[in-house]
């Protein structure tokens, strides 16, 4: 299976660290573009993001990505990861900048921890949720290969993601409630983590999303 | 409290004894690496290992298997008692990966001994003591002492000893119940903290213990019982952690390792003067990563201008192979400036005296970039007099210049501009190996809902873990204790989690 991945590249900050940890976890050519034909060409796409949704999906919109996303996923069907905001785009909203309009891909919401949030003891929690938790893994998937249930993961996010369907979600992380780490549906995983600041864990994951089928 | 499962060697097998005979063992494997991977599998934290051999000769036998125990399972801490009569065992011990040694028959023989090996290797000691009847045993139990148990105890109440292992012969290996009095009225004369060993056979024994956990029994040590079935590990910890409320989904603390740079190289100064050169960055950075370290801070302390260059292009070849967050920080003094280093492969910068010219470069890289990847870094003296209530201002320049301002308002009014994380700094602790400022860090860290990052002073592993546990850190930073290999980061990372702080091992 060849190993062409595309990093798609809206413009919002350091996608440097994802093409590496690629290369670094088997990727033969990892191109990091928002050319429609380059997207097209590449066997898996990844969707990375991090800043304020509202500038993401403003960009994403305006490079016409929400297309190449798409495309990608409901008509090539090929295997797709996104990761922080890059899952959070593909909710209907965010709460996050005052509410806005996502791409509606994984039909739910992106919530805000809330201020002052608090541990079910009445401690209070830090937000951002800046660091590493433990993932808690509610199904099998292809991606968890080799990753123990509870593995440490880096977080580092104020927004989190409730998708409409509980069953989509495969991993929960805990910080003051059961928050969704990671969801799959199809040929789409999604991580709040990121894989390429994870170490191990994450480029174990990056592994498996490169020898990946698409299928559950 | 941990459920600690032992393993007890002689001629290279995993046997247990009935009450110390060494002529009545039994054979429980003969691949001990096997059998201690087998009780990590089963959630054990950490891993008692007893040469029995080395007991009764007065010096290691089975070091190797020991060894390959602790290479095969790096991230579990191990302690190791038998035939450990001197500091150069100690040293062989811990440099082979083992955490924590435990001083037994030297302990009652020659009590200044654990005084210099405690001094010698501060965090690392454990003094076992053997009781048959009140009465300490020594030599691999072959004989008894008229020394009273409790009476050698408070001999090492304040000497930095890191647990007592209290043994009841009498109970050990004959599966009839631990000696909880004893080992209670132990933990409370001395004020120590004791583990305890000897008869524990079912879940009831830990039971009865963990009751006691606020008396300062941390341990409790199973042999025979986990081997026979009569106990399950895995259940009686989990029960423990229940109890006494250990949450052990939790985000971990984290400790970064802080690279400060000039001109290319790693270099690390005493309160900034007296500057040391430490190494190269990428291959320190490396080391660190590959030890578990849960970021990397990178603070470019070089003065002018045009090595700006150089910076940009070590923090490109640290990215890209440290997979783990990497800050940067020094020089940021414009929008700019974090994108050029945001595309260099950098997570966060960390902003700190532009910060203080221009607040609202703040507010405006928060907007631009995300406060995730915002640190602003404070660096704080102390200005009031000693007697008088605290009160810590800000100062630039590596603290020579005041400024005036006071610290904990500060950090409020950087958290409200959209900062994403607070890297405090105390300038009359850096580099002098007292320990974090805790009263500053508890002040700042209680008074704003981001993370806050303790840094300047370690000296021990013992800072590192008083930064979270009384200055309220999430995360701890240091330089000088990992870069010349006094530590290991791994070693950190074990110190805290022993210490019951959440950490990511």
């Amino acid at each position: 299976m060849t190993q062409q991945v595309a990093v798609i590249d809206y413009g919002m900050g350091n996608l440097h660290s994802v093409a590496s940890a690629l290369e670094h976890a088997g990727a033969l050519e990892v191109t990091v573009t928002h050319d429609h034909a380059a997207i097209s060409k590449a066997d898996r796409v990844v969707f990375p993001g991090v800043g304020g949704i509202r500038d993401c999906m403003d960009a994403i919109r305006g490079l016409g990505c929400d297309q190449l996303l798409e495309q990608a996923i409901t008509v090539e069907r090929k295997p797709v990861l996104a990761i922080c905001v890059g899952m959070q785009s593909l909710m209907t909203t965010s709460d996050e900048n005052g509410g806005v309009a996502c791409l509606n891909q994984v039909p739910g919401e992106v919530t805000f921890f809330g201020s002052p949030h608090r541990a079910s003891d009445g401690t209070r929690l830090k937000v951002p949720h800046m660091g590493w938790n433990q993932v808690v893994q509610k199904r099998p998937h292809p991606l968890w290969a080799g990753i123990e249930s509870g593995t440490h993961f880096y977080f580092v996010h104020s927004y989190h993601v409730v998708p409409n369907d509980p069953d989509l979600v495969v991993g929960t992380f805990d910080y003051g409630l059961s928050g969704c780490a990671a969801l799959a549906r199809d040929n789409v995983f999604a991580t709040q983590f990121h894989p390429e600041k994870s170490h191990q864990a994450g480029l174990t994951l990056l592994k498996n999303f490169l020898s990946w089928d698409g299928t559950c | 409290m941990l459920v600690i499962p032992a393993i007890d060697l002689k001629e290279g097998q995993c046997v247990r004894l009935r009450q110390g005979d060494m002529s009545d063992s039994t054979v429980f494997s003969d691949d001990p690496v096997a059998m201690a991977q087998q009780w990590h599998a089963q959630g054990a934290r950490r891993l008692h290992l007893v040469d029995l051999d080395g007991a009764f000769a007065g010096k290691p036998v089975n070091a190797s298997v020991i060894e390959r125990i602790a290479k095969a399972l790096p991230e579990l801490p191990i302690q190791i008692g038998g035939g450990i009569r001197d500091l150069e065992t100690i040293s062989q011990y811990l440099a082979s990966g083992v955490q924590y040694a435990i001083i037994g028959t030297m302990a009652a023989k020659d009590p200044d001994f654990v005084k210099a090996a405690c001094k010698a290797f501060p965090g690392h000691i454990v003094v076992g003591i053997d009781a048959r009847g009140g009465r300490v045993a020594v030599e691999g139990w072959a004989s008894d002492s008229e020394l009273d148990a409790t009476d050698l105890a408070k001999r090492f109440a304040d000497i930095g000893v890191h647990a007592v292992v209290y043994t009841d012969i009498d109970r050990d290996g004959m599966m009839q119940g631990v000696n909880v009095e004893a080992t209670v009225a132990l933990a409370q004369s001395s004020g120590l903290p004791v583990i305890a060993s000897g008869g524990i056979s079912r879940i009831e024994d830990v039971e009865q213990l963990m009751h006691h956990a606020d008396s300062g029994i941390t341990g409790a040590i199973t042999g025979r019982a986990i081997y026979e079935g009569t106990l399950d590990l895995r259940a009686a910890q989990a029960m423990v952690d229940t109890f006494l409320g250990v949450d052990l989904v939790a985000l971990a603390k984290r400790i970064i390792p802080c690279l400060d740079v000039d001109r290319g190289r790693v270099v690390k100064g005493v309160n900034f003067v007296g500057i040391r050169d430490a190494g190269d960055p990428v291959e320190i950075a490396r080391r660190y990563n590959e030890e578990g370290a849960d970021e990397i801070t990178f603070l470019d302390i070089t003065a002018s201008h045009e090595e700006r260059d150089t910076t940009v292009q070590t923090v490109e070849q640290i990215a890209r192979e440290v997979f783990i967050p990497l800050t940067v920080g020094g020089g940021i003094r414009a929008l700019q400036d974090i994108r050029t280093m945001l595309n260099a492969g950098a997570d966060k910068v960390s902003i700190n005296t532009a910060a203080i010219h221009d607040p609202d470069l703040v507010s405006a890289a928060a907007a631009r970039f995300g406060s995730q990847c915002i640190v602003v870094a404070i660096d704080v003296k102390r200005v009031s007099e000693p007697k008088s209530s605290p009160r810590y201002e800000l100062f630039t320049h590596g603290g020579r210049k005041p400024t005036g301002i006071e610290a904990v308002s500060w950090a409020k009014k950087m958290a409200a501009l959209g900062a994403g994380e607070l890297l405090l700094t105390s300038m009359d602790r850096d580099g002098t190996r007292d320990g974090f400022e805790l009263t500053i860090t508890r002040e700042i860290t209680d008074s704003v809902d981001i993370p806050v990052i303790a840094s300047g002073g370690v000296g021990t592993l013992q800072h590192l873990a008083d930064g979270v546990t009384q200055g309220g850190a999430d995360a701890v930073l240091a330089a000088s204790i990992f870069h010349f290999g006094e530590y290991t980061v791994r070693e950190a990372k074990q110190f805290m989690a022993s210490e019951g702080i959440p950490m990511r091992l």
